[in-house]
C-alpha cells in the first residue's frame, strides 16, 4: 500500500511505481529500433483478442465440442493450450489482467483503471497509431471504460482504446432517446464536409485527457450514426445479448476501421451462479457469433491472410454444481485455476496443442510480440510453442 | 491534479465581486462556469437575464442558496455513492430532500446519515463487510486495508454485537453510521473532495481546517463556504483553465442550451448511461446534439437575426462565452455565405472539444 493506501505492485509505492513506469517506458523508446530490427517478419497485421470470459471452464467449450462448434474451427486449425493458468480476481481483476500481462488485484467495488499499461497503450505508443487502431468492445458495465488506459503516466489516455459497451448505446433506453427526437438522419457529403471545415476553423479548446483526436472523434461519430441507422445490432435481444451485441460492434468495427488490435470483453457466462443451462445457452450463443467474426475475417481478401485470433476466458467455474444447479467460482480446483487459450492466425501452427505450462497474462506480450512492439512492464512471457 | 491551491489566491475576492454582471465576455465565462459548478448545468435562458446588473457576489450567494444548486448538490451526492437507477432514492423523504437544503431545513451530516442508513445505501452495498468498507471509504477517507482492526470492529456493531468503533460505543449499523458522520473527519474529507472538484487541486490545509471546523459547528453552512471559494481569486484564476464537462454536466447543459430546459430525471438518465458506455463519449455528444438539432425541439436555439457576422459573434459568446477570432469569424460567415445554415453553425460549435469543456 502507498501513503494513500493504494494497493502496489511488489511493495514498490504507487508513485514510485508509476516514476518507474515512466522511466522504463523511456527505456522502451530508445530500444524500439533496436526491437524493430530483431523483431520477426510476421504475416499478422492485426490482432482480435477475445475475453471469452464471466467465468468459463475447458470442459464446457473444448471439452464439449458441439456448445463450441466455432471454437473448434479455430482450435483445428490453430493451437490450443488447454492447460493455461489462471487467477480467481474477480472478473474484473482477471480480465485486467489478460490486458495488462500482470496479475491485477482490483478492490471491493472496484470502478477505477489499474495502474498498469494496457496492451492497447503499448500497440498505440510504439505503433503510433491513431485511437481507431485499437478497440475494445465490451459488455462490462460502467467498468469497461476502466479497460481503455492505465494510470501509468508513461502511457495513459492519449494511447488508450476506444471503449464501447454496445449494450449501453444499443439498447431500449437509447431507442427511447431516439423516440423522443427522431431517428438520426444520414449526413449528405456536402453537408458533412462543410460541418468539418467549421470544426477544423475553430481554434480553441483542444481536447485534453481525451482518446480521441478530432479526425478519429469524427469518424466514430459517423459509425454510431450508422449502427443506429442502419445496423441490426440494437434489434439483439433476449438472455447474453450483452455479449451477443458486443462480438457483433467488434465484427463491424473490424471491418469499418480495420484496427490493428480488437478486442472483446464477455461477461454472461456468470449466469452461471444460478443456472448451469443458461449459462451453456450463453456459450452457444458466443460461439455463434464468434462464428460470424470468423467467417468475416476469412471472406475479407484484406484480413484473411493478416488477422490472427485468440479467445481466452478470464478464469473458470467450480468443478461441481451449486445447491441452485448452478456453478460458483471459488473451489480452487483445475476447472477454476485454468483454462483453454485457443490462437488462430498466419504465423502460428496448425492443429497443434501444447500442453507446456501457460498463464492468461501471457496474451499481452504475445500479442504486443506479434504485432512488434514490447510491453515492458508486463509480467507474463510469450506463449510457447505457437509460432510456426 | 494541479498541485495545491495557493492560500493567498483563495483568502483573496475575486476583483470583479462587486461589480454588476453584464455581457462581456468575463461575465458570460463566470456566469456559465459558475452556474455549471453549483447547478451543474449552463444557465437556462431566464437565469442569463436574471443575473444581468446584479453584483457577482450577489449573484452567487442568491444562486448558491437556491433550489438549483440545492438539486444539484444531491444528485451529485447520490452519484458519489453510486446511488443511482435501481438504487436512486425514492422514497418520499428523499424526493423532499433538495428543498430542505435549498430551505437550510437539512444539515450536511443529517443529510448523510439519512442517505447511509437507507435501504437504498444498504442494497447498493450489501454485506457487512461491503458496507463498512464502503462507510469508512467515502464518508471518512480511511483506507480501510491500513485499518484492518477499524474494519473488523465495524463489522462487528453492523452485525448488532456491543463494540467500540472509531473510539465510540454501539451495537448495531444504526450506530455505526451515526459514528461515521460525527466523527472528526467526516467534514475535512468531505470539504477536500468537494474543493478538488471545483478546482481540480488540493485546498490549502489550513484553510481546509478552518472551513471544516465552521462546518462542524454549523453543519448547514454548506452554501456559504462554496460562496466563499467561488468568490475568490483562486476561482478567478481557475476560469483561465478550463476543465472537461462530465457526462453529467454535459447532458443537463445540453438541454440548457438547445431546449432551453432542464432534462427531466428519465431523460437524464437515458443519455448519461448511455455517454457511460464509451471510453470516449465525445462521438456520441455529438450524435445527441445532432439528434436535438434535427429534432425541431431546438428552433428557439437556433432562430437567429441580423448580418452573419454579428450572428456568429453571437454563437460564439452564447456557447463558448468568448468573441471568435478574426479567422473563425471569416470561416464561419463564408460557410454561412456558402448556404450552411443555423443548425450546421450550431452542430460545429456545441460538436468541437471547446464546448466540452468550461
Amino acid at each position: 500500500m502507498d501513503a494513500r493506501g493504494n494497493p502496489t505492485t511488489d511493495g514498490v509505492t504507487r508513485r514510485g511505481f508509476l516514476k518507474t513506469g515512466a522511466a522504463l517506458a523511456g527505456v522502451a523508446a530508445l530500444q524500439r529500433p533496436l526491437l524493430a530490427a530483431l523483431a520477426p517478419a510476421t504475416k499478422t497485421k492485426r490482432v482480435v483478442l477475445v475475453l471469452f470470459a464471466g467465468g468459463v471452464r475447458s470442459r464446457d467449450t473444448i471439452g464439449t465440442p458441439a456448445n463450441v462448434p466455432n471454437l473448434m474451427r479455430l482450435a483445428e486449425k490453430g493451437v490450443v493450450f488447454p492447460g493455461c493458468r489462471s487467477a480467481n480476481l474477480g472478473h474484473y481483476g482477471a480480465s485486467l489482467s489478460i490486458l495488462t500481462g500482470v496479475p491485477e488485484y482490483m478492490g471491493i467495488r472496484e470502478n477505477s483503471r489499474g495502474f498498469n499499461p494496457t496492451i492497447f497503450e503499448y500497440v498505440r505508443k510504439e505503433l503510433a497509431l491513431p485511437a481507431s487502431g485499437a478497440w475494445l468492445s465490451a459488455n462490462n458495465g460502467s467498468q469497461s471504460v476502466n479497460f481503455a488506459y492505465g494510470l501509468n503516466k508513461g502511457w495513459g489516455a492519449p494511447f488508450g482504446a476506444n471503449v464501447i459497451d454496445g449494450d449501453g448505446i444499443f439498447n431500449q433506453e437509447f431507442r427511447e432517446v431516439l423516440g423522443q427526437f427522431g431517428a438520426p438522419k444520414a449526413d449528405g457529403t456536402e453537408e458533412y464536409a462543410a460541418l468539418q471545415r467549421l470544426r477544423g476553423s475553430i481554434d480553441g479548446g483542444k481536447a485534453r485527457g481525451a482518446v480521441n483526436d478530432e479526425a478519429t472523434a469524427a469518424r466514430v461519430e459517423k459509425y454510431i450514426l450508422d449502427e443506429l441507422t442502419s445496423s441490426a445490432t440494437s434489434a439483439i435481444t433476449g438472455p447474453g445479448a450483452g455479449d451477443a451485441k458486443a462480438l457483433r460492434v467488434a465484427g463491424n468495427i473490424l471491418q469499418i476501421f480495420r484496427p490493428t488490435l480488437t478486442c472483446v470483453s464477455l461477461t454472461n457466462a456468470d449466469v452461471a451462479h444460478g443456472s448451469y443451462n443458461a449459462y451453456v445457452d450463453v456459450i452457444k450463443r458466443n460461439d455463434q457469433e464468434l462464428g460470424r467474426i470468423l467467417d468475416m475475417v476469412q471472406q475479407d481478401a484484406q484480413l484473411k491472410d493478416s488477422t490472427a485470433l485468440f479467445v481466452v476466458p478470464e478464469f473458470g467455474r467450480d468443478k461441481n454444481l451449486n445447491q441452485r444447479n448452478g456453478l460458483d467460482h471459488g473451489d480452487g480446483s483445475d476447472d477454476l485455476n485454468k483454462v483453454a487459450c485457443i490462437a488462430w492466425g498466419p504465423d502460428f501452427k496448425q492443429g497443434k496443442t501444447v500442453d507446456a505450462e501457460c498463464d492468461t497474462i501471457d496474451l499481452c506480450p504475445t500479442v504486443a510480440k506479434l504485432l512488434g512492439v514490447d510491453a515492458p512492464l508486463a509480467r507474463g512471457r510469450v506463449l510457447p510453442r505457437l509460432l510456426g | 491534479m494541479a498541485g495545491t491551491i495557493a492560500a493567498a489566491a483563495l483568502e483573496a475576492p475575486a476583483s470583479a465581486l462587486a461589480a454588476p454582471l453584464g455581457l462581456a465576455p468575463a461575465d458570460r465565462r463566470f456566469l456559465r462556469a459558475a452556474t455549471i459548478d453549483l447547478a451543474g448545468r449552463t444557465p437556462l435562458p431566464d437565469e442569463w437575464k436574471a443575473a444581468q446588473g446584479l453584483a457577482r457576489g450577489d449573484w452567487l450567494r442568491a444562486t448558491a442558496g437556491g433550489l438549483a444548486a440545492a438539486e444539484s448538490f444531491y444528485e451529485e451526492e447520490l452519484f458519489y455513492f453510486l446511488l443511482i437507477d435501481n438504487f436512486r432514492p425514492s422514497t418520499d423523504a428523499f424526493v423532499a430532500v433538495p428543498e430542505l437544503l435549498a430551505k437550510r431545513g437539512l444539515s450536511l451530516r443529517e443529510l448523510m446519515r439519512q442517505l447511509v442508513s437507507s435501504q437504498f445505501f444498504n442494497a447498493r452495498n450489501p454485506g457487512n463487510d461491503t458496507f463498512v468498507t464502503v462507510v469508512l471509504e467515502q464518508l471518512l477517507g480511511i483506507t480501510v486495508q491500513k485499518e484492518q482492526a477499524t474494519l473488523e470492529a465495524g463489522k462487528r456493531m453492523y452485525d448488532g454485537y456491543p463494540t467500540s468503533f472509531l473510539g465510540k460505543q454501539g451495537a448495531s449499523q444504526a450506530d455505526l453510521v451515526r459514528i461515521a458522520v460525527e466523527h472528526e473527519s467526516f467534514e475535512p474529507f468531505f470539504l477536500e473532495r468537494r474543493f478538488v472538484a471545483l478546482f481540480d487541486a488540493q485546498p490549502p490545509k489550513k484553510r481546509l481546517a478552518t472551513d471544516a471546523a465552521r462546518l462542524r459547528a454549523d453543519p448547514l453552512c454548506w452554501p456559504d463556504l462554496v460562496v466563499a471559494w467561488l468568490g475568490s481569486a483562486a476561482y478567478e484564476e481557475r476560469l483561465a483553465k478550463p476543465r472537461a464537462k462530465s457526462d453529467r454536466v454535459f447532458v443537463r447543459s445540453l438541454y440548457a442550451d438547445l431546449l432551453g430546459r432542464q432534462p427531466d430525471y428519465q431523460e437524464f438518465r437515458r443519455c448519461r448511461n448511455a455517454l457511460l458506455a464509451l471510453s470516449d463519449s465525445r462521438p456520441l455528444r455529438s450524435v445527441l446534439i445532432k439528434l436535438m438539432l434535427d429534432s425541431g425541439t431546438a428552433d428557439a436555439a437556433l432562430a437567429a437575426t441580423g448580418d452573419p457576422a454579428t450572428i456568429v459573434e453571437e454563437r460564439f459568446l452564447q456557447f463558448l462565452a468568448r468573441p471568435p477570432s478574426e479567422a473563425e469569424r471569416a470561416a464561419f460567415v463564408a460557410e454561412l455565405g456558402r448556404g450552411a445554415g443555423q443548425k450546421l453553425l450550431l452542430r460545429a460549435l456545441l460538436t468541437h472539444s471547446e464546448y466540452q469543456g468550461y
